[in-house]
């Protein structure tokens, strides 16, 4: 989860960056550090766009706002999903630990658990799908 | 026949049996840790699923995540392929229980052999000729000293649970005896749980002689001939050869029948490999079983003509096999180099990393088994094996000719691997003359480490040289090369 999470940041800061670089009329920008090497170049052309694609569960607006970040879920068991009785949807209201549905193995049954409370924001799952490791679920944005 | 099988296996192995399942219009299910989202056996299955982390133990090892992938895809069956899980009885039984058929022998076959001692026993009582020494294990070290005085040292004391020459101990002397006799039996409690013991002869440089069989549901075990397989180092097989130039018509049928009546005493069925190890004197004594499909089963499939996967399906379907023993008539000679990403001017020290160009070898009678590509990154989590050069020729010196030929085209950038160790090899008197054994490599290691820092410096010099031109020069001998295949 906190892998995840740093994900967004870092999605998020490289949204940032975008919009600095559109501001002050730079086409192409390079950063190299220890740990990172990134590569922009803006340009109408997508498949040169080398930030990550827009993710659905990331909000539209600039993410300099204090807004809380989606938190993401993911699985961590291999399986067929089913949402159990209640259905959850975009825009259900969760609260912390509560099922989101439950991941059925050949002789174990997961429950998908929110991790937090708040609106789900997105939902990456069909009832009856197969999940695999680390496949992302829902995103909840927290209250 | 299956419809839809689930390889629980990675790189070449997984690759290897997709291909025959393709050609018999099997549906394939592959598995993968995080690490190989990108790997060549995901991108080859009709359908792939993550099971877990890198770490194997997570992933592909991880038994209830790979049964709930083969329940939910519906699949018929489980094809192990080798290491892993493929000689875990465990899996095979619940795999079983769990309604799929397991590629391979049964769990129980599979226990017998794993125990070392338990293994020695039967043999012993099924007329298999095994290394002289104690019958079942030995705890007290004053028998175990009897024993080794009756066999004549040098002995070995080895764990009974034991594998990878762990809770293993070479005694030269008697009077080292008593102590390494204890040493082997710690070791192998602490690193088994069982410090169960025997003590057997110690056979000098002798040669690594395997028999191929393959067993059906209908009381058939046919062997496929043999291989050779010393050119090893740290009991790890380097290349491979079938048949064996130390094995005559009359040693191979004795090694035929022996590894027959070997696979009979545990009722075997599908792919397995009974090791022997071959005196001067043309003495085999049985070492070990493996319970599975072997790397080096593509030297046997060129002599024979046998697809073993597509025998390891029709068997494990039910099927019986389609040939007889009479039927097994090899054919010419087959040669094996495993390219290893090591470095074989360093001890063979592992060199994970990415490969920046890769360019297998091609041409008539030349076979690539492999999972690599341009782009593709040697996971330090996993074995170094990168690709399989299998050649075939009508005679031995046809086959080393072909095989330095493919070795010289064949190119792994960005990582050291050991196919300068083979172009050493086939180029080694000795080796040319089949003048095998377990100790060749350690035996020509000083002359085989100076020719690898000349080939080293060679390399250094070409690419600090004249680099534009060497590319060229490198084209045009392409060029040339695929102009004569």
């Amino acid at each position: 989860m906190a892998n995840m999470s740093e994900k967004q940041e870092l999605a998020a800061q490289l949204r940032m960056l975008i919009g600095e670089m559109r501001n002050a009329g730079f086409a192409e920008l390079e950063i190299e550090s220890a740990d990172l090497n990134v590569r922009m170049v803006l340009g109408s052309a997508p498949a040169s766009a080398p930030a990550p694609s827009p993710d659905s569960e990331l909000p539209g607006k600039s993410a300099e706002d204090a807004a809380p970040k989606p938190v993401s879920v993911t699985a961590e068991r291999v399986g067929v999903f089913s949402f159990g009785k209640q259905r959850i949807e975009a825009g259900s209201k969760v609260s912390k630990g509560q099922a989101l549905g439950i991941i059925k193995g050949i002789s174990i049954q997961d429950q998908v658990v929110a991790p937090v409370s708040g609106t789900v924001d997105a939902v990456f799952v069909r009832e009856g799908e197969i999940i695999d490791f680390g496949r992302a679920l829902f995103s909840i944005l927290p209250d | 026949m299956f419809n839809k099988i689930l390889i629980a296996n990675r790189g070449e192995i997984a690759v290897r049996v997709i291909r025959t399942c393709r050609r018999l219009g099997i549906k394939t299910v592959a598995v993968f840790s995080e690490v190989d989202r990108q790997a060549l056996h995901v991108r080859l299955a009709d359908e792939a699923y993550c099971i877990g982390p890198a770490r194997p133990d997570l992933s592909y090892l991880n038994i209830p995540n790979i049964l709930s992938v083969a329940h939910a895809t519906q699949c018929d069956a489980i094809h192990p392929g080798y290491g892993f899980l493929s000689e875990n009885p465990t899996f095979a039984e619940i795999t079983q229980k769990c309604g799929f058929v397991f590629i391979g022998p049964s769990h129980r076959a599979m226990e017998r052999m794993g125990q070392k001692s338990v293994a020695r026993d039967l043999m012993i009582r099924s007329g298999v000729p095994v290394m002289p020494g104690s019958t079942g294990s030995v705890e007290d070290p004053e028998e175990g000293l009897k024993i080794a005085h009756k066999v004549g040292f040098p002995v070995l004391v080895k764990a009974s649970a034991g594998g990878g020459g762990r809770g293993m101990r070479l005694v030269e002397t008697e009077d080292r005896f008593r102590t390494l006799f204890s040493t082997a039996q710690a070791e192998a409690q602490s690193a088994f749980g069982d410090g169960r013991v025997y003590v057997e002869k110690y056979l000098r440089n002798p040669r690594h002689i395997e028999v191929q069989i393959m067993g059906d549901h209908h009381g058939n075990i046919v062997a496929l001939g043999e291989r050779e397989c010393s050119i090893q180092r740290r009991h790890q097989k380097l290349i491979e050869e079938s048949p064996s130039p130390a094995v005559n018509a009359d040693l191979r049928r004795r090694l035929c029948e022996t590894a027959v009546k070997a696979a009979k005493a545990i009722d075997y069925v599908n792919a397995g490999t009974i090791e022997f190890l071959l005196d001067a004197d043309g003495n085999f004594f049985f070492m070990e079983m493996n319970t599975r499909l072997q790397v080096e089963h593509p030297v046997t499939e060129l002599v024979t003509g046998y697809d073993l996967v597509e025998m390891q399906l029709r068997v494990a379907s039910g099927e019986p096999l389609p040939f007889k023993q009479e039927d097994i008539a090899p054919h010419g000679w087959a040669f094996e180099c495993r390219i290893n990403a090591e470095d074989p001017a360093n001890g063979f020290s592992p060199c994970p990393g990415r490969i920046n160009d890769y360019l297998p070898a091609g041409g008539p009678w030349v076979r690539v088994d492999s999972a690599a590509y341009t782009g593709y990154a040697v996971s330090p989590s996993y074995d170094s094996m990168v690709a399989k050069l299998i050649v075939w020729g009508p005679d031995r010196e046809t086959a080393m000719d072909r095989m330095q030929a493919a070795l010289h085209e064949f190119r792994v950038e960005g990582i050291k691997t050991t196919i300068p160790f083979h172009q050493w090899a086939f180029g080694h008197e000795e080796f040319r003359a089949g003048l095998l054994t377990t100790g060749f490599v350690d035996k020509h290691q000083v002359s085989m480490i100076a020719c690898m820092q000349r080939a080293d410096e060679d390399e250094r010099e070409r690419a600090n040289g004249a680099g534009g031109k060497a590319v060229e020069h490198g084209k045009t001998q392409d060029q040339n090369g695929t102009g004569r295949a």
